[in-house]
């Protein structure tokens, strides 16, 4: 939390450390955006920032005030995020920018004028991968493994806490440490700032960070003789094309997909293929109510509880 | 005792011409300095992608005085204090000022170079600098004129001044 307040201007910083530790603790999003009230969001709350009884507004000096800070005064190093339209700042929190789009050449060259900051807040939640692991190798090794689940269902949290077992080695099942590619096309899974990992990974993790998946697949496989390459969101042609590359080069692959099901996500053209044709040996669906997984494989389904 | 106060006289006058005509070439010196910190910005910021406080700490490293005072001093409050880079920058060159021999173009063309600070994209900040550079240029070329110009004739007319006033004097 401490990289967070750090990027609020000051004003905002004062009410927000008023704040109830218990909200503190549990604080998903802050929102600001210009001449509105500022919003501090829980997984289940939103509350406003106030001073005294009246609302804190933010305005537009803050706005450039609060750019200054989150680039340490420096936008120009920003050009690849803020054509992203959004920062990874230390601890490997994400700050989401809207505001007047610049285009060139039709296409997005970046974004000036900030009008709304988003500060999503990262939380690295050790032991989630846990109760998986037990269902997803075969044979002493791991199986390629497909998540899925819809936006806010834990899915990158699950990949990372994944990636961090898998390339520190595991207990139960007791298999050896591997080494663990990441594409980190996002930077979610990681949260790297300039290229270093934010979040807490074993030793044998190599990440590339914000690298295209079908591009990154192929260097990693190239540069780094990865044993398992953990990806996010997959969905387009090239995606599948590159993991098929990548499983006949005899790499495990972890994947995260959008979707409600395995039912759902077997209508997309890409996915189906490569259930169909069986390159992925475990799917865990990640439901966001019961905060449950279920790890299927072929017929076998077993339940799962999550610790998400 | 007349003689000594004319000595006094002659003495003080010279130095204040030879000073005038001193301050002439260090003017001309201090914008060639700028432009050389201004490229060694443009080399940290625009290749270097160093954060600005880091830049401008890297290019003190690379002056002498009086210019490394104002980079130092701008590197030290950017990290410490928390205001716009622009008002950090433009509160740091006023006060910068009287230590130099800089006269208002320069200090405008500082003010104006601070506006934008850190704001803009790569693209603009690196034009920013660019033009800043281009108007030292041009600042650096009048101020080597004038030297040119000035610079012995205020010397002796501080010299022939002091004889004036003793002569007037006696």
């Amino acid at each position: 939390m401490k990289e967070v307040i750090h990027v609020l201007p000051d004003f905002v910083r004062q009410s927000f450390l008023a704040l109830s530790p218990k909200i503190m603790n549990e604080v998903e999003e802050i929102r600001l955006r210009v001449n509105r009230p500022i919003e501090v969001r829980t997984h289940n709350n939103t509350y406003i920032l106030k001073l005294g009884t009246s609302n804190l507004e933010f305005k537009e000096p803050d706005a450039q005030m609060m750019m200054s800070l989150l680039s340490q005064h420096s936008v120009y190093r920003l050009e690849e995020e803020l054509k992203r339209g959004y920062i990874t700042i230390p601890g490997g929190h994400r700050v989401g920018l809207a505001g007047r789009v610049i285009m060139e050449k039709g296409e997005v060259k970046g974004i000036r004028d900030i009008s709304s900051y988003n500060i999503r807040v990262a939380r690295q939640k050790s032991g989630v991968a846990a109760s998986y692991l037990p269902h997803l190798h075969h044979k002493g090794g791991w199986c390629h493994t497909l998540l899925i689940g819809p936006p806010k269902s834990g899915k990158t949290t699950l990949l990372r806490d994944l990636a961090k077992e898998i390339s520190m080695g595991t207990k139960s099942p007791s298999l050896p440490a591997k080494n663990v590619g990441i594409i980190d096309e996002r930077s979610e899974i990681a949260g790297s700032v300039r290229g270093i990992p934010q979040h807490e990974f074993g030793v044998k993790v190599d990440i590339l960070d914000a690298c295209p998946k079908a591009e990154g697949l192929m260097m990693m496989i190239r540069s780094m003789s990865p044993e398992v390459i953990i990806v996010d969101e997959i969905g387009r042609k090239e995606d599948g094309d590159a993991i098929m590359e990548a499983v006949h080069a005899g790499v495990t692959i972890f994947a995260s997909v959008h979707g409600g099901s395995l039912d759902d996500v077997k209508k997309r053209p890409t996915i189906a293929h490569l259930i169909d044709q069986g390159f992925f040996q475990r799917a865990i669906e990640l439901n966001v109510q019961s905060k449950r997984g279920i790890v299927r494989k072929l017929t076998k389904v077993s339940t799962v509880r999550g610790v998400q | 005792m007349k003689l000594f106060g004319a000595i006094v006289i002659l003495l003080t006058s010279t130095a204040f011409g030879w000073e005038l005509s001193n301050r002439l070439g260090r003017r001309t010196k201090q914008i060639r300095y700028l432009k050389i910190a201004f490229e060694a910005l443009e080399t940290e910021m625009v290749f270097g992608m160093t954060p600005l406080p880091y830049a401008c700490e890297k290019v003190s490293n690379q002056l002498i005085k009086p210019l490394k005072s104002l980079f130092q001093t701008v590197s030290k409050r950017l990290l410490e204090e928390e205001q716009s880079a622009k008002d950090i920058w433009c509160t740091s060159v006023e006060k910068w000022k009287k230590s130099t021999d800089l006269t208002g173009t320069e200090i405008n063309i500082l003010l104006q170079f601070g506006q934008t600070l850190g704001q803009q994209d790569l693209e603009s900040q690196r034009k920013q600098i660019r033009l800043a550079i281009s108007y030292f240029n041009q600042e650096e070329k009048e101020a080597l004129e004038s030297q040119q110009k000035f610079e012995s004739m205020y010397k002796s007319f501080g010299f022939l001044g002091g004889v004036l006033l003793v002569l007037i004097m006696l």
